[in-house]
């Protein structure tokens, strides 16, 4: 049965926010639930609210999916949690029945709505099109390029002394003719330099590196041709060249060398959520059981909507990533899966300190712009030490933690003096947790 | 690197004014070799970008070797299942009172909390005093460890009753050098233990103790309280703080046989005679007419509250230190000062001495009397908590029931919430009862009791399942002519807090 594979930490791991959590705890009671069933992949039940008619909560179980009739914007609301957690310790309240009328239909809908997704993606790919466009932008990001590096060249003949003066609208302006350029990637590289001139000391260090690593990539884009294929396609992709999933799925299917197309069973090992204007991100990163091959899952969510919430970190699944292609830390989406929701399969294999950070310097080294790196850390100890928190492995190695990680000591208290095994984010200066695996079980950090 | 560092430079004050040169050293230099520098500006962009990278690549992790903190025992107690743990969640956000309740409930089944919520729980022990024992009975040993790790957590090493026994050096290093907050819960579980170990143990270090370890220390021989702590007591009747002289007066005053009780009884001759003369007890009294110094050191206290005389308040002082059986039958005592122009006196000083004694014969006598005269309120709970849980449901059932006054009712509703005793549900129901009747008939909004009922002692009190009946009765309530709303908010709060102690109960196994 599906449901037996949900635990208690998982469905924390989806909730939105600690208020969300607090409230659905209190609603994982059968006392609050006049109505409850299940089916082999969907749990369902009526919810006594505030308002006279009780809510409809409903959960499909092989992705999560959610849906209840609360006016509540929160994804999954506070209902839908209680159900799972209902379902998932104490499954005895949760009886087995036919779906009523309300929950079929929900299901069907489901399966319309991805199968009008499919045929919408068939329609955009038309190949004259596509074409016309491409060369469109090609003429566009030349012109957005020389631009920059115009504004590159001012700013170091002027020096960087003068940086701190300037105006937000500054960076700002320059970012918004790359965005009209359609280089949304570069854009998002020049509004991040904003903050650089008033980060304290060492600031003109950190600068020179952010414009010399920009100045990298605009010579790379113009010299393009002389790169190797993959390396084409990651700095491309850094520029910020859309590449849509079904496009991907086509060039797989025709067999580009450059889209590769991985089957495994795939675990997740931890999620980090991040904010960029109006826009929310997250990171989930994947590791195959059988290839030891890292994949990072990205998804976006505009205003108020929710976030993907299919990827549970502490689970696994069988299924087909396709890669986009690239360089450096492997980007992926999930092209087809199985259903079930498995636990993580043991053995995990991990690293000495020494032994990730050379993989780091590895893929730094193929890819001059790499984001935050996966590690898979094993036998490290938490410590207090110089004023911050670091992990040490066994080898006297040690990284330090990132000082905006919110549960130092609950990593202590877990480690208990003993080794961990731990998951975490690395991006060349500190690391930020986000796994605990023990032999039992596997924790997640927010992140 | 200098070459960093040179680039650095000529960057901040920008190639307008000063001309980058080619740095660097062996394949770093041969390849900034090729940028064009005839091109200042692109030059020291590339070889910027250059240098990072080839920094970063060669980016190694500090070898530190940091000494590790001794790992803790894998061996502990059984961590509580998931659904407890989320109440414990629940209880630390929304219903702490309810922690000592849940806590117990936790030691009792010989568990511990999950290692994910120790740092949580910990501080908020650090943070409620009262917490700390609680605390320490349910985080096992990786809790133990942890607090060992962190100065502000010390006190859970005291551990749970159920674990090391009190030789192990461990806790003798916690006697000896911890602070003072742990040795107090270290005294606290020996007195309970073992009260003999324990006065040995207080003996060792009290001459070279601060007042203020002296002071709290001694508070804790209450427990177990027997006669060999009484020589103790009367050498800490001359100690030089006055609190510690006060703590060992209150104490002294409960053992009939010490020294200070034999004192009293014989002051106490002088002032009141009792006699037989065959057609039934006589007492009379004769008021101190002036303070002796000599009074002092044994605690009758010299000023006399604002509504008293002072001469009947030092009698009452004295009664209350004196040994009940000097008075011989407690009936026949009570009998005899009945209409007596010192009655009132008698009965307060009786009463006093009876709590302190635990006489349950004088409080069965006295009880009738003080329970039918509007007295100290404060008096009543003290003969209160002499008698066993039962007796004391059925005496203030019994003043429940009876036709009373609507303020006579409302005096007996307010001293039950102040009684700390688990009432059994048929208690409760009944309360609930006369309670919404009261409410019912009050005629204007009374805040302060219904205040008490929403936060006070009430909510841990009274029998979880009496949940549903307090559903129906703010039901009732709020269809009743007069609004209350105090009382329904009130009675919301209670709801709220039962509920959520129904559901800790149902989560344990009987």
């Amino acid at each position: 049965m599906v449901a037996e594979m949900w635990t208690s930490e998982q469905v924390l791991a989806l909730s939105p926010d600690a208020r969300s959590t607090k409230n659905g705890k209190a609603l994982a009671n059968v006392a609050k639930w006049p109505l409850l069933g299940r089916s082999e992949q969907v749990v369902w039940g009526e919810c006594q609210g505030s308002g006279k008619t009780p809510y409809r909560t409903q959960i499909e179980l092989s992705e999560p999916a959610f849906r209840c009739s609360c006016p509540s914007r929160k994804f999954p609301c506070k209902h839908a949690l209680g159900l799972f957690w209902l379902l998932v310790e104490q499954p005895n309240t949760v009886p087995e029945n036919v779906p009523p009328d309300w929950v079929t239909d929900w299901l069907e809908k489901r399966s319309q709505a991805t199968q009008r997704q499919q045929t919408k993606a068939a329609k955009a790919a038309d190949p004259k099109a596509r074409a016309k466009r491409a060369q469109q932008r090609e003429t566009k990001i030349e012109a957005g390029l020389a631009d920059l590096e115009q504004w590159l060249q001012d700013i170091v003949r002027q020096g960087l002394a003068a940086l701190p003066n300037q105006s937000y609208r500054f960076w700002d302006q320059a970012a918004a003719r790359l965005v009209d350029a359609q280089a949304p990637g570069l854009a998002r590289r020049v509004r991040s330099l904003a903050s650089i001139p008033h980060s304290g000391q060492g600031w003109p260090e950190r600068m020179l590196r952010a414009l010399g690593l920009l100045h990298l990539l605009v010579q790379g884009y113009r010299r393009i041709e002389t790169l190797p294929p993959a390396m084409q396609a990651e700095v491309r992709s850094q520029i910020g060249w859309p590449q849509t999933q079904e496009d991907l799925q086509l060039r797989a299917e025709q067999g580009d060398p450059l889209v590769s197309c991985e089957k495994d069973i795939w675990q997740v090992m931890g999620r980090v959520i991040f904010e960029e204007d109006t826009l929310k991100g997250q990171r989930v990163w994947l590791r195959g059981h059988e290839s030891l091959r890292w994949a990072l899952v990205l998804n976006f969510a505009y205003g108020k909507q929710p976030l993907d919430v299919s990827l549970v970190p502490g689970t696994g699944f069988v299924g087909e990533l396709i890669f986009y292609p690239g360089t450096g830390v492997p980007r992926a989406f999930v092209a087809t899966r199985e259903d079930v929701v498995r636990p993580l399969a043991h053995p995990i294999v991990g690293e000495t300190l020494e032994g990730a950070i050379t993989c780091y310097a590895q893929a730094l080294g193929h890819n001059p712009w790499l984001g935050p790196y996966p590690l898979m850390l094993d036998q490290v100890h938490p410590l207090w030490q110089e004023d911050r928190w670091w992990l040490q492995d066994t080898v006297g190695y040690a990284l330090p933690l990132s000082s905006r990680f919110q549960h130092p000591l609950e990593l202590l208290a877990i480690s208990g003096g003993h080794p961990l095994q731990l998951f975490g984010e690395w991006n060349g200066e500190v690391l930020m947790p986000l796994g605990i695996l023990t032999k039992t079980q596997f924790l997640a950090l927010e992140g | 690197m200098d070459s960093w560092q040179t680039l650095v430079a000529t960057a901040l004050v920008g190639t307008g004014r000063q001309t980058p040169q080619p740095v660097g050293e062996g394949a770093l230099k041969a390849l900034l070799d090729q940028l064009d520098w005839s091109q200042p500006e692109g030059a020291l962009l590339g070889a910027a970008g250059a240098i990072s990278l080839h920094q970063r690549i060669g980016q190694h992790p500090p070898q530190k070797n940091w000494l590790t903190v001794e790992p803790c025992s894998l061996e502990d107690v059984p961590v509580v299942k998931p659904a407890i743990a989320r109440h414990l969640d629940t209880a630390m956000n929304a219903h702490p009172h309810v922690l000592p309740e849940l806590l117990s409930l936790i030691a009792q089944a010989g568990q511990r909390i999950p290692e994910r919520q120790l740092p949580r729980l910990l501080q908020v022990g650090q943070q409620t005093a009262s917490l700390r024992l609680h605390v320490a009975a349910v985080v096992g040993q990786r809790g133990q460890w942890l607090a060992a790790q962190q100065t502000d957590w010390s006190y859970a090493r005291v551990g749970g009753a159920y674990e090391c026994s009190l030789d192990s050096p461990q806790l003798q290093d916690i006697w000896a050098n911890g602070r003072r907050s742990e040795r107090i819960l270290l005294l606290q579980r020996w007195r309970e233990t073992d009260p003999k170990a324990a006065s040995e143990a207080l003996d060792a270090v009290w001459s070279t103790a601060s007042a203020k370890d002296r002071e709290a220390f001694i508070r804790l021989l209450e427990i177990n309280l027997t006669m060999a702590d009484e020589p103790f007591l009367e050498a800490a009747l001359s100690d030089r703080a006055k609190s510690v002289r006060q703590a060992a007066i209150n104490l002294s005053a409960r053992l009939p046989q010490s020294h200070l009780c034999q004192r009293m009884a014989e002051r106490i001759q002088s002032f009141i005679q009792l006699t037989d003369d065959g057609s039934g007890l006589q007492i009379d009294v004769m008021l101190p007419e002036t303070y002796e110094s000599e009074w002092e050191r044994d605690g009758i206290r010299a000023t006399a509250p604002a509504d008293q005389s002072p001469r009947g308040w030092w009698l009452q002082e004295m009664l209350a230190a004196t040994p009940l059986d000097i008075w011989g039958d407690p009936v026949a005592a009570v009998q005899a000062i009945g209409g007596h122009s010192w009655q009132e006196i008698l009965m307060s000083g009786w009463g006093l001495a009876a709590h302190r004694q635990q006489r349950i014969d004088w409080v069965d006598a006295l009880w009738d009397v003080l329970a039918s005269q509007p007295c100290d309120d404060v008096l009543i709970e003290k003969l209160l908590t002499c008698l066993v849980p039962k007796q004391r449901a059925l005496r203030l059932q019994e003043q429940l029931n009876r036709r009373l006054s609507k303020d006579d009712k409302i005096r007996w509703l307010r001293i039950v919430p102040r009684i700390s005793q688990q009432w059994d549900l048929g208690f409760s129901q009944q309360l609930l009862v006369q309670l919404v009747m009261a409410i019912k008939k009050m005629d204007r909004n009374s805040y302060a009791l219904a205040y008490t009922y929403a936060t006070g002692r009430l909510q841990l009190t009274l029998h979880p399942d009496l949940a549903p009946d307090i559903a129906s009765a703010l039901e009732d309530i709020s269809n009743a002519a007069n609004s209350q709303r105090y009382w329904e908010d009130s009675l919301l709060q209670l709801l709220k807090t039962l509920n959520f102690r129904q559901e800790i109960h149902r989560v344990f196994p009987g």
